[in-house]
Formats: structure tokens, sequence, C-alpha cells
């Protein structure tokens, strides 16, 4: 019992942040059809950023502003590279934006090694989020878990609220799938793309800041988090933001959960076998349901 | 108002449009016929900026002004309304919030007829509709709001591309009710229409396009009387339209 509501918070407050990265990926590609392969390295240089921000300013409670100054940094980022790079190749075709964020990928990651180094960085939470906030059976449930959790709920909130009830969500959700016609109807489609790929990257820096200071911020992590994040937008179904939020609770839960058991078949400990897990279950979803959970492209 | 001359436009390889010549006036509805295939669509595509390759000779001005290399929503903005084939309305959305979205930034509060739009006053059948999701909608019902979604806007001149295609006859009438009374109170009306019928009723000019250029431009009556030209460029023969 103990062990199950302790996994579940830890769970639920991982598949969270792991959403907020899936959700801008999911999103940009329904869109613009643009599958982003830096969007991890736009939540790496979040993390970076923020530990660096909340250096310049750590007399003036520098984690805080780093939390609002390092997603708006990637943000723009992000807009410079829709509107000067991506836009200039976009009539190319797929391939060549495919390659062109493949290329930026490890441009990123050379950078953050340049300005940075090949360490690990001491970033942190915050004082005031360190400690218990309760305890469950003896086993404390972190401040900070909970402060990860609400933000992305907040954020997430912010997002189907814009979507559903404001007038640019409801161009967004037409150019899902009429750009054309949105355009004709004169409404500045190019502008709404370099925004909403503006606004992916941004929660990517978000996410970035949350689990840099949680996690470890280093130069391999946009590696290590990258081929999780493609994995949920598969497993969700390419371009299905509802699909990318079950998919990563899914995959919060497994990680989570898979850590904690102990017990293990054909001699390999379940715990073991967790990294492993989302690649398993992303493999059986493409076995017998090619579209993901709630995709619906027909091919 | 709309001044096209010699245009040639295609989708890359090939030119659809090979020196297309064109003219609607202010309060106009202009029929553009001719076979399937000879570029009546691709020629709305073009005066809308949306094809994928830009335009080679000619020129397409709207009140005087360049309207070729322009992006496709700064082409809406001055004033000119798209209804595309198979009518493109936001299936996710509600008929209400189809709408919305017809109403762009930058168009004209009032444009040809001088007030706000009311859709449900052209259309009342939408009324009741307001809240249903737009890809429900019957094809009539779909094609009602993707002509008020155009209309949104107040737009002076409509482009609108197949607008009875496979619809039933009474919901066929009401569409040309519909577009004959928004042109009486003075917004231009570029039309492709099939249903020659339709197009002779709406129409003060009767243009036809055969292989990528004008053939034919005259008044409806004078199509009457060009029968060499409906069988050669229409497949129309004997019979009186």
């Amino acid at each position: 019992m103990e062990f199950l509501l302790v996994s579940l918070l830890n769970g639920l407050s991982y598949g969270l942040l792991l959403f907020l990265l899936s959700a801008g990926l999911t999103v940009v590609f329904s869109l613009m059809g643009v599958l982003n392969f830096a969007h991890a390295s736009f939540y790496m240089l979040g993390a970076y950023l923020g530990f660096q921000i909340s250096l310049w300013f750590a007399q003036f409670g520098g984690f805080w502003i780093a939390l609002v100054l390092a997603p708006l940094a990637v943000g723009a980022l992000g807009m410079l590279v829709e509107r000067h790079l991506l836009r200039a190749i976009h009539r190319r075709g797929q391939t060549a934006e495919l390659l062109l964020t493949f290329g930026l990928a490890y441009l990123i990651a050379e950078a953050v090694q340049l300005l940075w180094g090949r360490s690990a960085l001491p970033f942190h939470p915050p004082a005031s989020l360190e400690g218990a906030l309760f305890s469950l059976y003896g086993s404390a449930f972190p401040a900070w878990r909970a402060f990860m959790m609400a933000l992305a709920l907040a954020m997430l909130a912010a997002i189907a609220l814009t979507l559903r009830y404001t007038r640019v969500g409801l161009i967004v959700q037409a150019a899902f799938t009429h750009p054309h016609m949105v355009e004709a109807l004169g409404h500045d489609v190019p502008r709404i793309f370099m925004w909403t790929f503006g606004a992916g990257t941004a929660l990517a820096g978000l996410a970035g800041v949350i689990g840099g200071s949680a996690f470890v911020t280093e130069p391999g992590m946009a590696a290590a988090i990258g081929p999780i994040v493609f994995v949920i937008v598969v497993i969700g179904g390419l371009g299905s933001l509802p699909g990318a939020f079950i998919a990563s609770m899914a995959v919060g839960f497994m990680q989570t959960f898979a850590v904690g058991l102990d017990f293990a078949v054909a001699g390999v400990s379940i715990a073991q076998a967790a990294p492993v897990l989302p690649f398993l279950a992303m493999v059986l979803v493409l076995l017998f349901r090619p579209s993901g959970l709630l995709g619906n492209r027909a091919d | 108002m709309l001044e096209i001359r010699d245009l040639h436009a295609g989708y890359g390889r090939g030119e659809v449009l090979q020196g297309v010549s064109l003219d609607v006036a202010p309060g106009e509805c202009v029929a553009l016929l001719g076979r399937n295939g000879v570029g009546r669509s691709t020629l709305l595509k073009a005066i809308m900026g949306m094809l994928p390759a830009p335009a080679g000779m000619g020129s397409a001005r709207y009140h005087g002004e360049d309207l070729l290399g322009h992006a496709t929503f700064e082409i809406a903005r001055r004033g000119i309304g798209y209804v595309p084939e198979g009518r493109e309305v936001f299936p996710n959305l509600t008929v209400a919030q189809n709408l919305l979205i017809g109403e762009a930034p930058g168009r004209s509060a009032n444009g040809a007829t001088g007030k706000a739009f009311d859709a449900y006053a052209l259309f009342p059948a939408l009324d009741a509709l307001r809240d249903t999701r737009a890809g429900v909608l019957s094809g009539g019902e779909q094609q009602m709001l993707s002509i008020a979604r155009a209309l949104a806007g107040n737009p002076s001149l409509l482009l609108v591309d197949e607008p009875t295609e496979g619809l039933a006859p009474a919901v066929v009438r009401l569409l040309a009710t519909a577009l004959d009374s928004l042109r009486r109170q003075g917004v231009a009306i570029l039309l492709v229409e099939q249903k020659m019928t339709i197009a002779l009723e709406l129409a003060q000019r009767v243009c036809i396009m055969g292989r990528g250029r004008m053939v034919f431009e005259g008044s409806p009556q004078e199509l009457q009387r060009a029968e060499s030209v409906r069988a050669q460029w229409l497949g129309i023969q004997g019979q009186t339209i």
C-alpha cells in the first residue's frame, strides 16, 4: 500500500513532466508536419539557461526568476529557428526539415559543452522547496515534487483553455486540419506557426528548468530524454494531444513502478528492465495499433 | 476591380494557366465555365496566391494593386473571400466558431454591403445549428457555412468554386437565391459552376475556359446563340440551355 501510493505520486509527477515535453512536440507536428528532433535539446537549453539565470540573480530569489525567464528565452530562440531556418527550407519538404532539426540537436549539444563544460552542473531546487510536504507511511513526499506537479497541471490547463476558449486557440485548432483555408480567411498562418513553435519550445524549456534542477543538468540530458519523448508521441498517436497525455502518464508510471518492484523474469529483474519498458511498449503499439492509441491517421 | 492579364501559372510541373485574361467589375457576377480540368479552380487558387509555385508571366490586379507574389492572407485581407471546392469547413469546430474564424483581423468591418454581415439572416438554417460541429452537417449546410464564413470578413469580391456540386435541387435553389441576393447587395462574385442553368441565371457575364485560356466571353444571351462555342468547349449540342 505504501509502495503503491508513493510510486503513484512519483509516477504522476514524472508523467506530468514528460507531458510538458511531449505536448510541444506533438502540437508542432500536427500543425506544421515537422517532427522536431531538437525538441529535447530545447529542454536541455532550458536547464542550462535556468542554471545560469539563477546564478546571475542569486540575490533576488534566482531560481524563481529563472523559472520565468529561461522558458521565455528558449521560446524566443525557438521562434527564431522557425522563422529563419525551418521556414526557409519548408518548400523542400519534410526530409530537409527533419535533417535541419537533427543538425540543430548536435549544434545545441556542442554549444552547451563549449559554454558550460562537460560535467554536471550544481543546479538544485530552491531551499524553500526542499524538505517534505507530507509523509505517507513514513516515507516523505518532497515539496518539490508537489510543486512540479502543480506547475505542470497549471500549464496544461492554460493550454487547454487557450485552445478551447480563445479566438487564437480556435484558429490554431482550425489550422490543424485546414491551414490553407485558415490563411485564405485572412489569418497570418506563418506567424501562427512561428508562435506555436515558440510556445512548444518554451514548454520544453520550462520542463528543462524543472527537470534539470530536480534530476541532473549535464550535456547528455537531451540524448537521455529525447528518445522517451518520441516514444510517448508515437504511443499516443502522432499529433494527438490527449494521446500524448495518456502515454506520458503511462510511461511515467511504468518507469517509477518498475524501478520499485523487485521480482525477476528469466533472470532479469523488472527494475533492471525499467529503461527498456517504454520502447517495448512502443514496439507493441506499433505492431497492434500503428496509428498510436489516439492517432487518427489512416496510414 | 479584378483585372487578370495573360496569366501563366500552375503547380510547378507544367503550366495549367497559359495566358488567362479576365475582368470582374464591382457588383458583378461572372460565371466561369468549361470542362473539368481546364484550370478554373487553378485560376481561383492563383488569384488567392495558393499555388505552390509562383506565377510565371502575366499580372493579376485588385483595385489596381498587384496580387502576384503576395501571401494568401494578405490577398484575403484586401477584401477577397474564397469558398473552396469541397467546402473545407473546420470539422471539429462548431458553426459559430467557424464563422468567428471568418472574421479575420485586418479585413474591413463593413465592406461592399456597408453593414456588418449577418450569416444567420442569409442562411436561417444555420441558426439552429450554431453549436453543432461542422463535421456532422449535411453537404448543403456545410456549403452554406463555407459561404457564410467567407462573407464574415465582408469581402467585396467572392470567389466561389463549385458550390452546388453533389447537392439536392432544393438546396441548389436556396444557394442560388442567396448568391443572387449577395450580388444585389453589391458583392462581386466570380463563380465556377458546373450547372449551366444556375450559372446563366446568376451571371451577367460568362467566360469559358479551354486548355488554360479564355475561349469565350459574353452575356448569357450571347452564349445561348453561340452554338458552336458550346459544342466545342462545353460539349453541349443542340439543346437549349
